[in-house]
């Protein structure tokens, strides 16, 4: 069971990886490769660089077109982040300073979670009119909810033991199976983490670049017909 | 048609190939679609459109597809996609609000052109264009001689050479003629020598054949204006038309190779140029409230939003109106995206969009600057029980302008 638990995770990393590496392989083979560089790489003012960190901090587009889809949608991907920051604790034997520092707020973005995420879920229910539905988001949206949702359950109920989880973690990456950790809840909450991760979007990677080329767009826009 | 395997991310940069990757599906654009507000189709929205066509490069070029075996893809399912694309006005108001700033406005042509690569494309109204512009020069099919006779002000004359040339268009010499006169009026009044080619050689800027995704004749077209108007020593070429103003700006220096021997300018920015430097003015007062709309190819496309409201503001005792959604925020009129006769129920209804506010605000005029909008808008009102007159900004500016004598 140990092994075939590993072995899942491991095919689980590897779907994950190919899928994005093959998602970046597409972008370069459309450009021939060689054109694709210099796309990103020419002059970009620091006002754009600027623009477009403070568009991903902040959501600042959504911000501007919905205050209510942007309250959740910000407070899921912030928590998102810290979650993902303090789980880094499973997998390094060390815990290096900044991540020990960081995890009071994981603890706290544990909680806020399966709110934002429970709140995003009701707003597209209720606003029905005008909305997009997409079932690819309401399923992930539903993983999430239920992974965040056992992983507070284990926080807050159903301890399991730390320790143990963090030797089963570290010994997927290690290829050397552990005994896995005598919870169910922690089973159910990796088993759907391992389903969940093939099926990220891929945005995740894509929307920096597209938003960066949108406010360059943006600053040129006074300059493809005025002089400047 | 081409092979049906072939993948569908040929046609894509790999910009516009991230774009649609980085599409999150929220959903808000929807709240800005013109289309979405009169049709109430999710099913033709942008994130679905986006999505279907993402299962279409997936099917063709996936993983699944390189290691097995490529999917066929219903012709249905390609069918309703081709209409959904082509039902888009392409005004781009879903990429100005997106969360992540997709550049839909240039996206769409793009998969329209896979479409039409594909034979999926049967609109006659598009697949006779190229024919209709090599035999006439203009995309509608009108005869070459009616270019400019039945407008052009017999008191204008036009310089055989000079640095400046003006550009009228096939939709305002064909479709909304006041506006073009208005142009040329506005132009006399400014009394700087102007040039124009002749009604053979001022054929199509390509603009329509761009936009419905027919980009083969694009390079031949380009080339043979740009050297027509080198040749009249042009060094600033003048249109009012938002579309070709686009095109040009944007998109011919690419099919010509090269950066244009001219700059291209607005019709408004040239009339604001010139007011400013006080070689025109406007003494008789308008004592009216007028709203002006802004047209998506003219605001969101190329950045001109102050220059039409400068223009109408030189002229005295006008209150200007705006819409709720103005500048680059603007709502379509109906009238884009080539086949405005096709989906002619939801260009009426959006253009009605636009009349309802303008009576709303109590305007008593509505301003437009674009020979599509003029056209549509006007149509639109037939039969709507809401009535105000459509006046072009050169229309009216070009009553009130007199030329400062030195």
């Amino acid at each position: 069971m140990n092994a075939l638990i590993s072995f899942a995770a491991l095919v689980s990393y590897l779907f994950f990886l190919v899928r994005f590496a093959w998602q970046g392989l597409q972008v370069l083979r459309a450009s021939g490769y060689a054109a694709f560089f210099p796309v990103f790489l020419r002059r970009v003012p620091a006002s754009v660089y600027i623009s477009t960190i403070l568009d991903i901090l902040f959501f600042r587009r959504i911000f501007s077109s919905s205050k209510v889809l942007w309250m959740g949608s910000w407070i899921f991907h912030i928590s998102l982040f810290f979650v993902t920051l303090r789980h880094m604790r499973y997998f390094f034997p060390s815990l290096p300073a900044c991540l020990i520092f960081l995890q009071p707020v994981g603890l706290a973005a544990g909680y806020l979670l399966p709110l934002s995420l429970f709140y995003l879920m009701v707003l597209r229910t209720v606003q029905k009119k005008d909305r997009y539905t997409s079932s690819y988001n309401y399923i992930i949206s539903g993983m999430l909810l239920l992974i965040s949702s056992t992983g507070v359950a284990m926080r807050a109920f159903f301890r399991p033991d730390v320790l143990s989880v963090k030797q089963f973690s570290l010994g997927i990456l290690s290829l050397g199976p552990r005994m896995l950790p005598d919870s169910s809840l922690f089973l159910l909450h990796f088993f759907l983490f391992l389903l969940l991760l093939p099926y990220l979007p891929t945005h995740i990677i894509a929307a920096p670049f597209v938003n960066l080329e949108a406010n360059r767009r943006i600053k040129e826009l006074r300059y493809v017909i005025h002089e400047r | 048609m081409k092979d049906k395997k072939e993948s569908f991310t040929r046609n894509l940069t790999p910009l516009q190939l991230m774009e649609l990757d980085a599409c999150t599906q929220c959903g808000e654009c929807l709240r800005h679609c013109p289309v979405q507000e009169v049709t109430g189709r999710p099913s033709i929205s942008t994130p679905e459109k986006i999505r279907v066509f993402r299962e279409f490069i997936k099917a063709t070029g996936g993983l699944k597809a390189r290691f097995l075996n490529p999917k066929v893809i219903d012709r249905k399912i390609l069918e309703d996609f081709t209409k959904a694309v082509f039902e888009c006005t392409t005004c781009g108001a879903c990429g100005q609000k997106c969360a992540v700033g997709i550049f839909t406005q240039r996206l769409w042509p793009y998969l329209r052109k896979e479409m039409f690569d594909r034979g999926l494309v049967d609109y006659e109204i598009l697949t006779n264009m190229p024919e209709a512009i090599k035999k006439t020069g203009n995309p509608y099919n009108f005869p070459v001689e009616e270019r400019f006779k039945p407008w052009f002000p017999e008191q204008v004359k036009v310089a055989e050479k000079s640095e400046i040339a003006y550009y009228a268009g096939c939709s305002g010499v064909y479709g909304a003629k006041p506006m073009v006169r208005g142009d040329v009026l506005v132009l006399d009044a400014i009394g700087d020598p102007f040039t124009m080619l002749t009604e053979d050689e001022e054929v199509c800027c390509g603009f329509p054949l761009f936009i419905s995704g027919q980009h083969d004749m694009l390079e031949d077209l380009t080339k043979r204006l740009v050297e027509a108007y080198k040749a009249k020593g042009t060094k600033v070429l003048v249109c009012s038309c938002p579309c070709c103003v686009n095109i040009m700006s944007r998109d011919w220096p690419a099919f010509y190779g090269k950066e244009l021997p001219f700059r291209i300018r607005h019709m408004t920015q040239h009339v604001s140029a010139a007011l400013k430097q006080r070689k025109i003015m406007v003494k008789k007062e308008l004592k009216e409230r007028i709203i002006y709309h802004d047209p998506c190819y003219l605001s969101r496309g190329v950045g001109v939003i102050e220059e039409p409201r400068e223009v109408l503001k030189a002229i005295p005792g006008i209150e200007l109106l705006e819409f709720d959604r103005h500048g680059s925020e603007s709502r379509c009129c109906g009238a884009g995206g080539a086949v405005r006769k096709v989906f002619n129920e939801n260009a009426i209804a959006i253009g009605r969009l636009a009349i309802d506010e303008a009576v709303a605000k109590k305007a008593d005029k509505l301003i437009l600057s674009c020979p599509a909008c003029y056209g549509k808008v006007n149509e639109a009102m037939q039969d709507h029980d809401k009535k105000i007159p459509i006046v072009d900004v050169m229309e009216l500016f070009a009553q009130y302008v007199e030329r400062v004598e030195p």
